[in-house]
């Protein structure tokens, strides 16, 4: 699949823009949209805190959560193994990669890796005012 | 785009986990491989294919790995330099070093860690720390080498006041962990890769914590086998060789004789002084009472055998927390002033990510992020 047949409404986020949408008091948006969310288990690991707002969204919407396939395991293994990069970041590349998802991104050594890899990026604030329609390269 | 397409990346390109690494990380640890097999639930030729490249774990697996061995994950992925593989343990209570509980052994395998990660970051900011301090001669005497030093270190006649950050000036990384109690004090090796290497354990009061850095800076110096030394009463000399040459250094160098003896006619303190008049000139000098009582009695400034009688009635105070946040506290001290300003800078140039920065720091991420804004705000 790549950008032009990709599923349009999905998003797979990193776990700094999740905090920072935690920040802004916007998760409600998260459970507006949350057919559109999908994340890494590696990400809802990450910002899983006691009693945050993101928890209690983990909580009512497990099914955002988004298991590796055994091929997609490979691959976040060799996007893990590069220099700088982490596991939640590596993880949300790796869906964004293979399923051909838009990915949300803030931090800025993860957006680098994943724009040289071809994926489309969005920031958290794109994301929330309905970054649908922006133009796709 | 699919995988394949995307240039770097895609399958078939090779075996990702490396066996090699998995086998470091498991004899660091000392773990048999049948111990390994149990603890994950699998076959023993399983963790024998796997550290030979024949089959590899899966994702779920390499996880369990990663936290038994006390590794990151990308230490599977990528070959690193290798930890020491003959380390001693220097007892001054004759256990050998695979007596020391699993919990100290993962505390030497998270040491490792933090070295890679520091010349990871030293590199990636292309500001490699060089090292600033020469081997000695074995036969050079120590107390003639504490007083060489005390002068590199211009100290004078003061106590010695930032021993970690002097030390550190002179290319040594040095970490303060949480060891397990009556484990051992500290451990040091001269690396190939990482270069001279100290870790502190971080439970102990700041005195012994001065004396056990001292200590290792000696072994460092004279070049001694990697060792992790076990200090029960710093001040008393250990047995002959390595060990006791590294008191002897630690002592005259913090605690000078010449000076200790003026300090102490200055005080005009009597052979049988008070707890607290010991007390007083130990913070003075920076290190523990245990280890100033002794000093003093081995320089016959106090009767023989009473050191022992006023320790026996002494209970050692619980290491003060430093000032500042919590969150920064809980790192600061592990890690030293110029690990955490790489790790910071690194972010902030984007040379590695939030998740890479809370994992050097030992943070959650939100706390990693928190303390990413505070930094740049100081800057």
């Amino acid at each position: 699949m790549d950008y032009a047949t990709r599923q349009l409404s999905q998003y797979v986020f990193d776990s700094s823009s999740l905090i920072f949408i935690e920040r802004s008091k916007d998760v409600i948006q998260l459970r507006r949209r949350h057919s559109e969310v999908v994340l890494p288990e590696q990400v809802a690991e990450e910002v899983r805190q006691p009693g945050s707002p993101l928890e209690t969204f983990l909580d009512h919407y497990p099914s955002v959560v988004t298991p590796f396939t055994s091929s997609e395991e490979d691959l976040y293994l060799q996007i893990r193994g590069q220099a700088g990069i982490h596991d939640g970041e590596a993880a949300a590349i790796t869906l964004a990669l293979s399923r051909s998802i838009l990915l949300v991104i803030e931090d800025k050594m993860g957006r680098s890796k994943a724009e040289n890899h071809g994926i489309r990026c969005l920031s958290w604030q794109e994301f929330l005012h309905g970054a649908l329609f922006l133009p796709f390269v | 785009m699919t995988i394949e397409t995307v240039e770097g990346l895609g399958k078939g390109k090779g075996h990702v986990i490396l066996g090699i690494q998995l086998q470091k990380a498991r004899e660091t640890v000392h773990f048999r491989p049948e111990e390994v097999a149990r603890r994950l639930g699998v076959h023993l030729d399983e963790i024998v294919d796997w550290e030979a490249e024949h089959a590899k774990p899966n994702l779920k697996q390499l996880e369990q790995l990663a936290e038994i061995y006390g590794r990151e994950i990308d230490y599977f992925l990528k070959e690193t330099p290798t930890p020491p593989t003959q380390v001693h343990l220097r007892s001054t209570t004759g256990r050998s070093f695979k007596e020391l509980s699993e919990e100290s052994r993962l505390v030497i395998a998270g040491f490792d860690e933090l070295c890679r990660t520091a010349l990871e970051l030293e590199r990636t900011l292309g500001k490699i720390q060089p090292v600033a301090i020469e081997p000695v001669p074995r036969n050079q005497s120590p107390i003639e080498l504490a007083r060489t030093q005390r002068d590199i270190f211009k100290l004078g006649e003061k106590p010695v006041s930032k021993l970690r950050d002097d030390v550190m000036q002179k290319g040594v990384r040095i970490f303060e962990l949480d060891i397990p109690p009556g484990q051992f004090s500290g451990f040091s090796y001269w690396h190939s890769d990482y270069g001279p290497c100290i870790l502190i354990n971080a439970k102990e009061v700041p005195g012994r914590r001065n004396f056990t850095l001292a200590h290792e800076y000696a072994h460092l110096l004279y070049r001694h086998p990697p060792s992790v030394c076990d200090i029960t009463e710093e001040g008393r000399l250990g047995p002959a060789g390595d060990e006791r040459v590294a008191d002897l250094f630690a002592v005259e160098f913090l605690l000078p004789a010449k000076l200790i003896d003026e300090g102490f006619s200055k005080r005009a303190l009597s052979k049988t002084p008070s707890i607290q008049e010991v007390g007083n000139m130990a913070g003075r000098w920076r290190v523990s009472v245990q280890a100033m009582l002794y000093r003093l009695e081995d320089l016959g400034l106090i009767e023989q055998g009473y050191a022992n009688y006023l320790l026996a009635s002494y209970q050692p105070p619980h290491p003060r927390a430093p000032k500042g946040p919590r969150w920064e506290r809980s790192f600061k001290r592990r890690l030293g002033k110029e690990f955490i300003s790489n790790a910071f800078e690194a972010y902030y140039k984007g040379d590695i990510s939030l998740g890479k920065l809370a994992h050097n720091l030992g943070l959650p991420l939100r706390k990693a992020l928190e303390a990413a804004e505070h930094y740049k705000e100081i800057d």
